[in-house]
């Protein structure tokens, strides 16, 4: 009997520990990029590896931390409120499209270098750069 | 013969600058595109903040591209589930739609106002494309368009495979777009 009653604790145990994790926890808890080591580069050679091969790139940087560093070309916001930066050359076919984890206003602008750290999640007409904090 | 060849220089010169203005691109890179997949209590939903989009108004073309990687849930192991699982985001970083807007002549750029839309195209989804017709909303606020749609896809069309589809996880996914586009 006392068996029985051990397993039934330890099943119980077991079941609330998947739900608090797959329910409580990972609500709570979100992917911190922040604590990640990360690949440094710049932004312009961040756009040349993705111009020369997408999938080599890919395979380097897609769902990585990446710290990237260049010139501010715009700032913006996205339609969640988000605060986006358009950052490589004017001239450029593609550059790097950051968008910030916070909606705070920044107070750098246009020309200004700055090194961003945050997720790239690939390539559409910029390389893509999500959750990003500036450092 | 000299007036003729001013004259029609000018006539030339003239119809230059009119094709110059006879087509307009509008585009985004921070559209919105809303997935949902609710089956049961549990809600599977995420968004993508950063949908690239363009579209020209003088013949209709269109096209939307999103980064599976982009899409965010409030729950981190269903993203981790989604990208992994489902989309398997690795192999397929990229989904896309190109096609046109139908009616794209029965909308008028230079008036405020709504207009119902229909769209037709190609919807490439883990790496499956699968034709699309879907009707939405184009919207003119001082010139800037904003072009809302909403429309389901059924899974399993597009080879995604996995465990709770039709379960826990619905067999058709909600799909809704939210485009402001610049000019």
């Amino acid at each position: 009997m006392k068996k029985l009653i051990y397993v039934f604790v330890f099943l119980a145990i077991v079941a609330g520990g998947i739900y608090y994790y797959s329910f409580v926890y990972s609500k709570t808890h979100h992917r911190n990029a922040q604590a990640e080591s990360s690949v440094l580069i710049s932004s312009d050679a961040l756009t040349a590896e993705y111009q020369a091969n997408e999938q080599t790139a890919n395979a380097k940087f897609l769902n990585k931390a990446v710290e990237v560093t260049g010139s501010i070309l715009s700032i913006s916001k996205d339609q969640a409120g988000h605060t986006t930066i358009l950052m490589g050359k004017p001239d450029a076919f593609s550059n790097v499209s950051i968008t910030l984890a916070s909606t705070d206003p920044i107070t750098h602008k246009a020309g200004d270098i700055i090194t961003v750290k945050g997720v790239c999640t690939g390539n559409l007409s910029d390389v893509i750069i999500n959750e990003g904090v500036i450092k | 013969m000299k007036n003729i060849v001013k004259i029609f220089t000018v006539i030339i010169a003239l119809l230059g600058t009119q094709s110059l203005h006879a087509q307009k691109v509008y585009a985004t890179k921070t559209g919105q595109l809303f997935f949902n997949a609710s089956g049961g209590i549990e809600k599977i939903a995420a968004v993508n903040n950063q949908v690239d989009s363009k579209f020209v108004d003088a013949t209709g073309q269109i096209i939307f591209g999103v980064l599976i990687k982009g899409f965010k849930f409030e729950n981190q192991l269903m993203e981790d589930h989604f990208n992994e699982n489902y989309m398997e985001s690795t192999q397929f970083p990229k989904a896309d739609f190109k096609g046109y807007i139908k009616n794209i002549k029965e909308i008028d750029f230079s008036k405020d106002g709504k207009f119902p839309i229909t769209i037709e195209g190609n919807l490439t989804i883990h790496g499956v494309a699968q034709k699309v017709n879907t009707s939405g909303t184009i919207e003119i606020v001082q010139g800037k368009p904003t072009i809302m749609g909403e429309f389901s896809v059924k899974i399993k069309d597009y080879g995604i495979k996995g465990l709770y589809i039709g379960e826990k996880i619905a067999n058709e996914a909600k799909i809704k777009v939210n485009c402001k586009y610049q000019n």
